[in-house]
């Protein structure tokens, strides 16, 4: 186990007592501060009526859709009237998932992909450097394969909150077993030497190098992306030597295959999140509760039938609308469960919900009319102490979600000063 | 707002030009263009010729809807007669224009990444194995003209990487290398040796070469040991004469050997120098002389044998070491022949198979050095060439060749042959050029090479690799000669490999593989439903279409057929007999299951959880089969609700009247409706039915020009009226997926040849295929 040396201990502590065996396991992600920043996207939206809450600043109360969170309502904000003013054209779902966390207009396309980067790869490349994995991106789902003819836009983007370029979109993990092995299980291939690898990824970099010459301009661009897919497991490999880390006891430990239980997969998926945060193998994650327009059925709710986006287009309909309403409870008690566990971690005086900043929300807020204003978005955890919670922040109507994501960037180290469209910054 | 039209080419006729730009400005742009554009169509895009051609398949929309009057909105805009014929005249006459000419443009050929598929597929053609290995690996969505295999959705991110890297990985441990056969795998999964266990696999097999040309009655591994023990207990016998027989046949020895070994181990007391004579029984062994090296390592293996006999017996423990080597002496000197006398004695593929062990051998235990390395290269050099022609599916260059050999000398070197040979085969399944499918591009467009119409071809055909006889056409250059290469087509498509065209084009095109997929309708009121129909009515599908391919059937077979594929269960399902368990090709009777309108898996998906829906069936229809699209409908439209439904006292019908009446909603609808109704009798499993729960059943569509159908089976007559809509469609389709991109304006060129060959061999799939085979953009590269 890595030492931390004393001034490492103050620089980081500042003002914070530390706990001793926290400290011990932590290794050098003290550096740069420790804020750890989780991005969660449920599909179709919710029902306003059973979202928006009465009231504001910290007289509020939770409306039916949120009540799950009633335990837990000192540990976020609820932020109304913010949007994506580039998510208001382009039909339907899509161009409203692939730019969720960037505010980029998506390029209406079956074929060349083209959307903003996102705020946690950009963060990643800030502040996720230092990490055994820069960033983890999870889902319970596949990506569609079967192209929307209608609405023009390919399946890819609906797949996809999570971007590293703008053509490239970061593909999600849906396979517990998979993400624990990524995180937990070391960089090395399992039946060569550190050594044996070394030369293997050698190799495939004088390859991959060797490609260019028989490729034309508009392949570059996928050498580009294979060689720096090499370097990054380079870099793990590296990293794993320093790193250390310790799983808890009572640690999960997923066994093959995806739980059929769809509850029980994302639980899982978040469980796996929480220990990645915990262990600090990452400070950047992503979760996608669905994909863009997914059918998924919730009829293991009470009074909820047919699928979740065919609902989502209620019609006005009181009843539809109040399964929207149940279906987005049923998140949000995934949500509150999830942040429970991370609150249940101790660090040092702090808890590890303290030391993070998790969004919670939808590119739509009414699916049945694709409205993307005033979106439904929660932000839990104090981002180490600098955010204060138990608010329902009632912005300025139309203001942009960026600034909210550049908040979140900011407080966690972030060194910058705008995003996309932000002209502002709020947390 | 001001649009800019230019069209100089295509029309010479200014005054055309201006009149086209001054009708749209009049009666489109307020709508669709600058501040304001509805159904995101936007004609400020419109401001060159080029742009023209970028924004085709918006323009083919214009028109269909100019033409059909459903813009502009009547509300809004009075266009006359003349200008919409005019418009129409105009659009039509530069689509004819571009269609028919054939440009010569193979639009982007970029890398294409194997997809999940071609991937497991690609794995099991090369190692005979099936390892399912895409089960871990991420799922990309589906792009250009709705298909998986679009390249420029095929990227690789990070964890991709490291996907393919395990993948790999798994690969090589079901790999062998062997220096005389090369890359072979097993079901078996092996760590590798280390160095000093592939020397020693190697002196066995070098051993069971000497063995071969050994004569039959001599083993010294067995003989020589049993001898001396037979001499030990001889020596301590006290009843000798009487033991006699008894040692002898305890170990197997004769009588002359053992008189033999009797008298050299006694006058040399055990410890001397064996003597030539006292090795008689095995010197007929000189009628066969080994050359230098065999009688070393022979000698060497003698020596180790005979002490060790020797300790276990006590006799002689202080050999000494002077002793030791003039006794491996004497032994070699009995072994030892020319190359020439040992050439005469051995074949000469059993000679080569020993120097090459001998090199391998040297490499090992001797290290680096040149004159070793140089033998060993030219030995593994042709394995590693077919191994990457049959990886790569491209043989390599020559310096390619050179590095991977010297690399994998080096590999040998450092870690054993084993681990070399390992990390070769993860180098090779690792390397772009297997995850992708590379060609070599030139830096402007060129002809692809036979190779690489060999992987085109068997990639479009089979979603594999090219087989023997393709690589061999290849190399011969022979596969690019239309006579051969029209006859490929043929092999391939009859080949039972095809059957990837019903598992990827098939189910994608007209999404029959969703069903696989497919959350289901409501358990409560389809408690029949489950997996397992579901994966029957996906193979209903998937056969047939199989079967349409393999036996080259007329495409309109797919709108109807006189034929299906069903199991029992099915049968039962549709209530039309009992069937064969497994799946069988049954003769329909019944006109109306005939086609994929008959088919569970496109009307489940077609439904609601619910109840069925005419609107989510037309629009099938309309996308898969006659390919004319409608634009998406806008959010906020009443959809009708699921439980109302059938409490209403107004019928299905007659609130998608309402819904249709909309002026937001006629337009689309009144093309998408008529198409779905006449599918009612169709519940949401697919089952036929008579009546809904408390009302009869009025399966009639009305078209806009008044015409009605009246159930599938007319439909099906309409259907077939308009093939030519369908087979555009689908050649399209067909040619999006061999090309693993979207369809450009220049592609149509082929689309329209596509059809006209089609038209000329009684609607065969092969002239499809043929066609796009033929065409410049699948044999060339960019």
């Amino acid at each position: 186990m890595n030492k931390i040396d004393r001034r490492t201990v103050l620089r980081g502590a500042a003002g914070v007592a530390l706990g001793l065996p926290w400290l011990e396991a932590m290794g050098s992600s003290i550096l740069n501060g420790n804020t750890r920043l989780a991005f969660l996207f449920m599909p179709n939206g919710v029902n306003e009526s059973q979202w928006d809450p009465k009231g504001k600043g910290s007289n509020y109360s939770l409306p039916y859709s949120l009540e799950p969170l009633n335990a837990l309502k000192d540990d976020f904000n609820l932020h109304s009237n913010l949007y994506h003013p580039g998510a208001q054209t382009g039909d339907g779902h899509y161009s409203k998932t692939a730019n969720f966390l960037s505010g980029k207009h998506v390029k209406k396309s079956t074929s060349d992909l083209f959307c903003g980067v996102s705020a946690d790869q950009v963060a990643a490349k800030y502040i996720g450097q230092n990490s055994y994995l820069p960033s983890i991106e999870l889902g319970v789902k596949k990506t569609n394969i079967f192209v929307d003819t209608n609405v023009g836009f390919t399946t890819a983007y609906g797949g996809h909150i999570s971007w590293t370029s703008e053509t490239v979109p970061a593909p999600k993990e849906i396979i517990p077993s998979q993400a624990f092995q990524r995180l937990f299980k070391g960089a090395k291939q399992k039946t060569s030497t550190a050594e044996e690898t070394k030369s293997i990824l050698d190799y495939i970099k004088e390859d991959t190098i060797r490609m260019k010459k028989y490729l034309g301009r508009e392949d570059s661009y996928r050498i580009e992306q294979y060689f720096s897919s090499v370097r990054s497991l380079e870099r793990r490999i590296q990293r794993a030597a320093k790193d250390s880390y310790q799983l808890p006891r009572d640690a999960v430990n997923p066994k093959k295959g995806i739980p059929e239980n769809y509850g029980e997969h994302v639980d899982l998926m978040l469980d796996i999140m929480v220990l990645a945060f915990q262990t600090n193998r990452t400070k950047i994650a992503t979760f996608m509760f669905g994909n863009s327009v997914s059918p998924q059925k919730f009829d293991f709710l009470n009074g909820v039938e047919g699928g979740h986006h065919e609902l989502s287009h209620t019609a006005g309909d009181k009843k539809k609308e109040h399964m929207i309403g149940t279906i987005t409870r049923y998140h949000i008690e995934r949500y509150a469960r999830f942040l429970a566990k991370m609150k249940a971690v101790k660090e040092g005086n702090k808890t590890l919900l303290d030391n993070s900043l998790v969004l919670m929300g939808s590119g739509l807020k009414n699916a049945n009319a694709h409205r993307a204003i005033n979106l439904p978005l929660i932000v839990a955890g104090k981002g180490g102490g600098k955010v204060k919670t138990g608010e329902h922040k009632v912005h300025r109507p139309k203001s942009k979600m960026n600034n909210l994501l550049l908040g979140m960037m900011q407080t966690a180290g972030c060194p910058l000063k705008t995003f996309n469209d932000s002209d502002g910054s709020i947390i | 707002m001001k649009i800019f039209i230019v069209i100089l080419a295509l029309s010479t006729q200014y005054l055309a030009a201006t009149s086209f730009n001054q009708i749209m400005e009049n009666h489109c742009v307020d709508c669709h263009g600058g501040s304001k554009t509805k159904g995101d169509v936007n004609l400020t895009v419109l401001d060159s010729k080029e742009s023209f051609y970028t924004y085709y398949d918006m323009l083919k929309s214009i028109y269909s809807q100019v033409e059909s009057g459903e813009m502009p909105p009547e509300k809004k805009s009075k266009m006359t007669a003349d200008e919409r014929k005019f418009l129409v005249d105009y659009l039509s006459s530069f689509f004819d224009k571009l269609e028919n000419t054939d440009s010569q443009k193979t639009g982007p050929t970029r890398v294409r990444r194997l997809t999940a598929y071609e991937y497991d597929n690609t794995v099991k053609s090369i190692t005979g194995l099936d390892l399912h290995l895409s089960e871990n690996f991420t799922v990309d969505g589906g792009g250009g003209e709705g298909f998986t295999n679009d390249s420029a959705i095929l990227g690789v991110s990070p964890l991709q990487f490291e996907k393919y890297l395990q993948a790999a990985e798994v690969i090589s441990t079901h790999s062998r290398f062997d220096i005389h056969k090369g890359f072979s795998f097993t079901p078996r999964q092996d760590l590798p040796r280390t160095k000093q266990q592939s020397i020693d696999q190697i002196k066995y097999d070098m051993n069971g070469v000497v063995a071969r040309i050994r004569p039959p009655d001599f083993n010294y591994e067995r003989y020589l040991p049993k001898l001396m023990l037979a001499t030990n207990d001889y020596n301590l016998s006290r009843n000798k004469a009487a033991d006699l027989p008894k040692i002898l046949a305890g170990y197997k020895v004769d009588k002359y050997s053992l008189k033999k070994a009797l008298t050299y181990f006694s006058s040399s007391s055990g410890k001397a120098v064996i003597e030539r004579d006292a090795l008689q029984p095995w010197f007929k062994l000189r009628q066969h002389k080994y050359d230098k090296q065999m009688a070393q390592e022979l000698a060497a293996e003698f020596t180790k044998v005979y002490l060790e006999s020797f300790k276990k017996v006590n006799e002689v423990k202080g050999l000494k070491k002077r002793s030791y080597t003039s006794f491996q002496e004497n032994i070699e000197k009995l072994f030892i022949y020319t190359n020439a006398e040992l050439a005469l004695l051995v074949k000469k593929d059993e000679l080569e198979r020993y120097q090459k062990l001998a090199s391998t051998k040297d490499l090992l235990e001797k290290g680096m050095r040149s004159k070793y390395r140089s033998t060993f290269a030219k030995q593994v050099m042709p394995h590693i060439s077919d191994f990457m022609l049959k990886v790569h599916r491209h043989p390599p260059d020559k310096s390619e060749l050179l590095e991977m050999t010297k690399d994998f000398i080096k590999a040998t070197g450092d870690f054993g042959i084993d681990v070399a040979a390992r990390l070769f085969v993860i180098r090779t399944f690792a390397s772009m050029k297997f995850i992708f499918r590379f060609e070599r591009k030139t830096g402007k467009p060129s002809k692809i090479n036979d190779y690489e119409l060999a992987s085109r071809l068997s990639y479009f055909i089979w979603s594999m690799p090219p087989d023997a006889e393709l690589l061999k056409l290849a190399k011969e250059k022979k596969l690019s000669e239309p006579k051969v290469l029209e006859a490929q087509v043929k092999r391939l498509i009859k080949n039972k490999k095809s059957s990837a065209l019903a598992k990827n084009f098939g189910a994608q095109w007209l999404k029959y593989g969703e069903i696989l997929e497919s959350e289901g309708p409501s358990k409560d009121k389809f408690p029949e439903f489950n997996k397992s129909l579901a994966k029957d009515m996906y193979k209903e599908s998937a056969i047939c279409f199989e079967y349409l391919v393999k036996a080259d059937r007329s495409v309109l077979e797919v709108i109807d057929s006189d034929y299906s594929f069903m199991n029992s269960k099915l049968e039962r399902h549709y209530g039309i007999g009992k069937g064969f368990s497994g799946f069988k090709k049954v003769s329909l009777k019944d006109k109306n299951r005939g086609g994929i309108l008959g088919h569970a898996s496109i009307l489940t998906l077609t439904s609601y959880p619910q109840r069925t829906s005419p609107v989510l069936r037309g629009n099938w229809i309309i996308n898969a089969l006659l390919g004319t699209p409608t634009p998406p409908p806008p959010a906020n439209v009443d959809i009708l609700d699921d439980e109302e439904t059938f409490n209403s006292k107004l019928s299905l019908k007659e609130q998608l009247a309402k819904h249709r009446n909309s002026a937001n909603c006629s337009s689309c609808h009144q093309r998408i409706d008529p198409l779905g109704f006449p599918l009612e009798n169709y519940d949401p499993i697919g089952r036929w039915r008579e009546k809904y729960t408390n009302a009869p059943i009025d399966a009639v569509g009305e078209l806009k020009t008044g015409k009605k159908l009246d159930g599938p089976q007319d439909l099906k007559k309409y259907l077939l009226k308009n093939k030519d809509l369908f087979l555009k469609n689908m050649s399209r389709k067909l040619l999006g997926y061999a090309l693993g991109r979207k369809v450009y304006h220049f592609d149509y060129y082929i689309i329209n040849k596509m059809v006209d060959s089609a038209k000329k061999n009684e609607y065969r799939f092969s002239a499809l295929v043929t066609e796009i085979v033929n065409s410049y953009q699948f044999q060339h590269k960019n």
